[in-house]
């Protein structure tokens, strides 16, 4: 627990996207998998995800439907539409370039 | 599309509230689960699952925020809150909506009589191109009705003048002349009836670019003498005659003696271009010849013509003002010392005398209703400013509470935009419910449908528009003061004296008494006006005496008058008949035929000329008439060539010199005639109408089959008509005599307008008076309300009643007396707009504007009656208990 990072500014989107990308999942399972993905580096803040979701399903990058969890509970799951899977590559792009610039930065700047 | 989703999230929003709710309570369970599965009890893992989760309430909210539509909801909070402080208070919300119903009301019926009337164009392309041709000229020496140093206003021209003016034009504009041909006898298969109809030169329909239902237009190869007799039906006419059969086209129509080709059906749109009733047929000027024996082959009748031009594109006013002024004084009917000068005006909506009667009348009530408006929106300024200063604490707690400024001024914004509404729906449902109404007072004042008012799409936006600046006008001082309210002054001022509202709230009734003062004035003198019309002497008799129409059914002349001199003898033959006259027009309400005639006196002086009301009178007219002669004599019964000529004749053709003796020509030159008398004026048209240059022939040289009948008699209206009815009858029973009336009822008639215009404004002067009523009794109530402890306090040290009382009345006098200081200076000034439509009286009467002023004063004591006695009978004890 001691040593959790912080999220970056506006990468939740990206990573809900990634995530969903696999496939529809309800909102405990996109933190969970967050979470577990990162090697318990990033931990998702349930007042940040759910006010992301609600924001991207108006955006219509994803859409949600009412099923049933693995647990047998009623549970909203979201799953990704098509202009969710273009914003998905844009955002892996713009990512990718961000981070190869830093990282540049902190290679070379000596 | 996210519109549509805020707007279902707006409206699903508690479902969507559950659904969340539902979502995160999900989420809890797996994060207790979790917790149970490393060890916690349940109680301890719900816990924990909380403190992690943090306050879903504040989730919930966030989220909601990200889901958009939060500014939607805004609204409909705010529209709900407003009207729910309307609803709490019924006395001022039923008081407002009714105000702005009858103002937003009668602004949306005169303005569908504006549209109607006024704002209709030609139902041609491009009508804002075209002009009308217009001249004024030196008022002649005699000065007329028009005062000295007044240039007379023409736009009839003789036919070579016509002809000119096209020619001059030519370069720089189309011009088209046309002129109203009524009284026409036609025939359509056998059947026969008087109609109406212009003649045109040939470029007519080019010119407005008039097209053709059915078939071709009139064109110039028809305006030419040898060309057979062509004719343009109207849609009626098709419909009417044709059963609308597509085969009309070479058909025939007989007009008068001659017989017309059918070549086209006029555009149902076009209702023509004259004064008076409709158009129903259409022809080149030159076959006038086939029709009319006054004129002759090669000499299109010696009427005269209007002008309506078409300005190429790019060619200004001026430059073709400039070519017409350039051949004015080639037409021989105006002299240098006449100084014609040509004016183009615009011709938007077509030459159309009727429009031009109603005009300066529908502007006067336009602004009447504006003002009206002015004072509905005045009234609930005030009213609604008496509530926010009431309101001062409802404000300022909800102010300390933390309400935005924003929000307190966007409720007082929407309380009023609420009202407005609710009072334009109201208006409009008053309006659509007297449309029989105003149909009726369309029809009854210009005789026939011609005029559509009924609530178009321009209407609406002009009602929408009224109600929304309405809003703006009355609800900007609520909300401009609920914003600056102040907390800690609004709660701490137990009494709220706070002048600064109230100022402005005396300044509105002051204003609402001023609008008040000009409305009664102007009703004062527009009654006044009608009661003129209705008592001044006509000059023919109007106590019983009737007049109506025959029409003989052969077009023979020896017939027409063997008809028409049985008839009369039949007539006087009757008991209780005084006198029988007849005549070719209808004393008092119709205008008769006018053409150019000349007065040829000794061979030294040239002849005077101009436009002179022709008569066809018979022997009987004068003496049942009892117009008297005032020079010269009678002519003798069955005398030819003579002519009788009255005094406003002699004004304008000879003032010097005695016309009798002297000969008058008419204007081709072809005729002439013995002036033989002298008679007084009387007037012929319009009661209105000053007396016009007239001449009186002989009955015996019209041709006209229908005669008018003007009989005096001692019996009363029912019984003289129907033995009129009857004696017609034995003279020839295929025959009914038509527009039967008394002549009190043809001066009704003939005074509809002044009469509409009276009744219209008294109306609204009451409203008015009811408003400014409203406005003070609610400035009183209000400022007694607040004062009603002070009121307490003096009763409780002694005052007596009526020294409590007295300053509430005197308040409403000075804020009346302020009021009534303004509305007389701004009465005086617009004076003057009134002066035309006035008849009889100054539009600066003395006796009306008193009595206006002592009215208001006297509604300023009613209003402030009842609050004044209020104030005297506080109860000192409740007054100061309670707060």
């Amino acid at each position: 627990m001691a040593d959790k990072s912080e999220l970056l500014q506006g990468t939740l989107d990206l990573l809900v996207l990634r995530v969903l990308n696999g496939g529809p999942l309800h909102g405990f399972a996109i933190a969970q998998k967050i979470h577990v993905l990162s090697r318990q580096a990033l931990e998702v803040e349930e007042g940040s995800l759910y006010p992301a979701l609600y924001r991207m399903e108006r955006k219509g990058w994803i859409e949600a439907e009412w099923g049933v969890s693995e647990n047998n509970r009623k549970a909203k799951f979201y799953a990704l539409t098509k202009a969710g899977r273009r914003q998905l590559a844009t955002e892996q792009d713009a990512w990718a370039r961000l981070a190869a610039a830093i990282g540049a930065v902190l290679r070379e700047a000596d | 599309m996210s519109f549509w989703r805020q707007l279902r999230s707006l409206v699903l929003r508690r479902r969507l509230d559950r659904e969340m709710r539902a979502e995160m309570e999900a989420h809890l369970d797996a994060l207790a689960l979790e917790n149970i599965a490393v060890g916690m009890s349940p109680e301890e893992a719900r816990l924990a699952a909380q403190r992690r989760f943090g306050g879903t309430d504040q989730i919930r909210e966030r989220a909601l925020d990200a889901r958009g539509g939060r500014w939607l909801e805004e609204i409909a909070r705010t529209v709900r809150h407003a009207a729910r402080s309307l609803v709490r208070s019924p006395v001022f919300t039923g008081i407002a909506i009714v105000s702005l119903a009858f103002g937003i009301g009668a602004n949306t019926a005169v303005f569908s009589l504006v549209n109607g009337i006024l704002l209709r164009s030609l139902p041609v392309p491009d009508p804002q191109d075209l002009r009308l041709i217009e001249m004024s000229l030196a008022s002649s020496q005699a000065g007329g009705d028009e005062g000295a140093g007044e240039r007379r206003r023409t736009d009839v021209f003789p036919y070579s003048g016509v002809l000119a003016v096209q020619e001059a034009a030519r370069p720089h504009a189309d011009v088209a002349g046309y002129a109203n041909l009524g009284g026409v006898n036609a025939r359509i298969d056998g059947t026969a009836f008087t109609t109406q109809g212009l003649f045109v030169t040939g470029n007519y329909c080019a010119t407005l670019r008039l097209g053709a239902q059915l078939g071709r237009t009139v064109v110039e190869a028809d305006d030419k003498p040898e060309s057979p007799p062509s004719v343009m039906i109207s849609e009626r006419w098709w419909r009417h005659h044709f059963d609308s059969a597509p085969d009309v086209l070479g058909r025939t129509v007989r007009l008068n003696e001659a017989t017309f080709t059918i070549v086209g059906v006029l555009p149902g749109a076009y209702h023509g271009a004259h004064e008076g009733d409709m158009t129903e047929f259409l022809i080149p000027v030159s076959s006038l010849t086939h029709i009319d024996d006054r004129s002759e082959r090669g000499t299109p009748f010696a009427s005269a013509m209007r002008l309506i031009a078409r300005p190429h594109t790019g060619v200004r006013d001026a430059v073709v003002e400039a070519a017409v002024q350039g051949v004015l004084l080639s037409i021989p009917q105006w002299k240098p010392a006449d100084d014609p000068r040509a004016h183009l005006v615009d011709g938007t909506a077509g030459p159309d005398m009727e429009r031009s009667y109603f005009r300066e009348p529908l502007l006067l009530l336009s602004a009447a209703v504006a003002s009206l408006m002015l004072l509905a929106c005045a009234n609930l300024g005030g009213l609604s400013l008496v509530r926010a200063v009431a309101r001062e604490r409802e404000h300022a707690i909800r102010s300390a509470l933390g309400c935005g400024r924003g929000r307190l001024v966007a409720n007082a914004l929407v309380e009023n935009l609420l009202l407005a509404t609710a009072g334009a729906v109201l208006g409009l449902v008053v309006i659509v419910a007297a449309r029989t109404y105003l149909a009726q007072v369309a029809a009854g004042t210009t005789e026939g449908l011609r005029y559509d008012t009924s609530v178009d799409g321009r209407v609406l936006i002009f009602t929408i528009g009224t109600a929304f600046v309405t809003a703006l006008l009355t609800g900007l001082l609520p909300a401009w003061r609920a914003g600056r309210t102040d907390p800690i002054g609004g709660l701490k001022a137990g009494d709220m004296r706070s002048p600064r509202g109230l100022r402005l709230v005396r300044l509105l009734v002051g204003a609402q008494v001023a609008l008040s003062l000009l409305l009664l004035t102007a009703t004062g003198l527009y009654v006044r006006t009608f009661v003129n019309c209705v008592t001044v002497d006509p000059g023919v008799p109007v106590d019983q005496t009737l007049s109506f129409r025959l029409k003989a059914r052969s077009p023979d002349p020896a017939v027409i008058l063997e008809f028409h001199a049985r008839t009369r003898d039949e007539i006087a033959r009757l008991p209780g008949v005084v006198g029988v006259a007849t005549a070719n027009f209808k004393p008092l309400n119709s205008r008769a035929r006018a053409g150019f005639y000349s007065l040829v006196g000794d061979a030294t002086k040239s002849a005077a000329s101009g436009v002179v009301q022709q008569h066809f009178v018979g022997e009987t007219f004068f003496e049942t008439l009892e117009i008297p002669i005032v020079a010269g004599r009678f002519p003798v019964p069955g005398e030819q060539g003579v002519v009788v000529v009255n005094e406003a004749f002699v004004r304008q053709f000879s003032p010097a010199t005695d016309p009798c003796g002297q000969m008058l020509r008419s204007g081709n030159g072809r005729k002439s005639w013995h002036i033989v008398g002298v008679c007084r004026d009387a007037r012929m048209g319009s009661v209105r109408s000053g007396p016009h240059p007239g001449a009186f022939f002989s009955i015996r040289e019209s041709t006209d089959p229908s005669n008018y009948y003007i009989v005096r008699s001692t019996l009363g209206a029912g019984a003289l008509k129907r033995a009129l009815v009857e004696a017609i009858a034995r003279v020839d029973p295929a025959v009914a005599p038509a527009a039967l009336f008394t002549h009190h009822e043809v001066r009704e008639k003939s005074l509809r307008r002044e009469g509409l215009l009276a009744r219209l404004v008294t109306t609204l002067a009451l409203i008015a008076l009811g408003l400014s009523c409203i406005g003070l009794y609610g400035l009183m109530a209000f400022g007694v309300a607040r004062r009603t402890r002070e009121f307490g306090v003096r009763l409780a040290l002694g005052a007596r009643p009526g020294e409590v009382a007295w300053p509430v009345v005197r308040e409403a006098l000075v804020v009346a007396a302020g009021g009534l200081v303004v509305g007389l200076v701004a009465a005086l000034a617009s004076g003057r707009f009134l002066a035309s439509q006035l008849y009889g009286v100054s539009p600066r009467d003395p006796a009306t504007l008193v009595g206006a002023t002592v009215l208001l004063l006297a509604i300023a004591v009613i209003a402030a009656w009842r609050p004044a006695r209020r104030a005297a009978r506080v109860d000192p004890i409740i007054a100061l208990r309670s707060e």
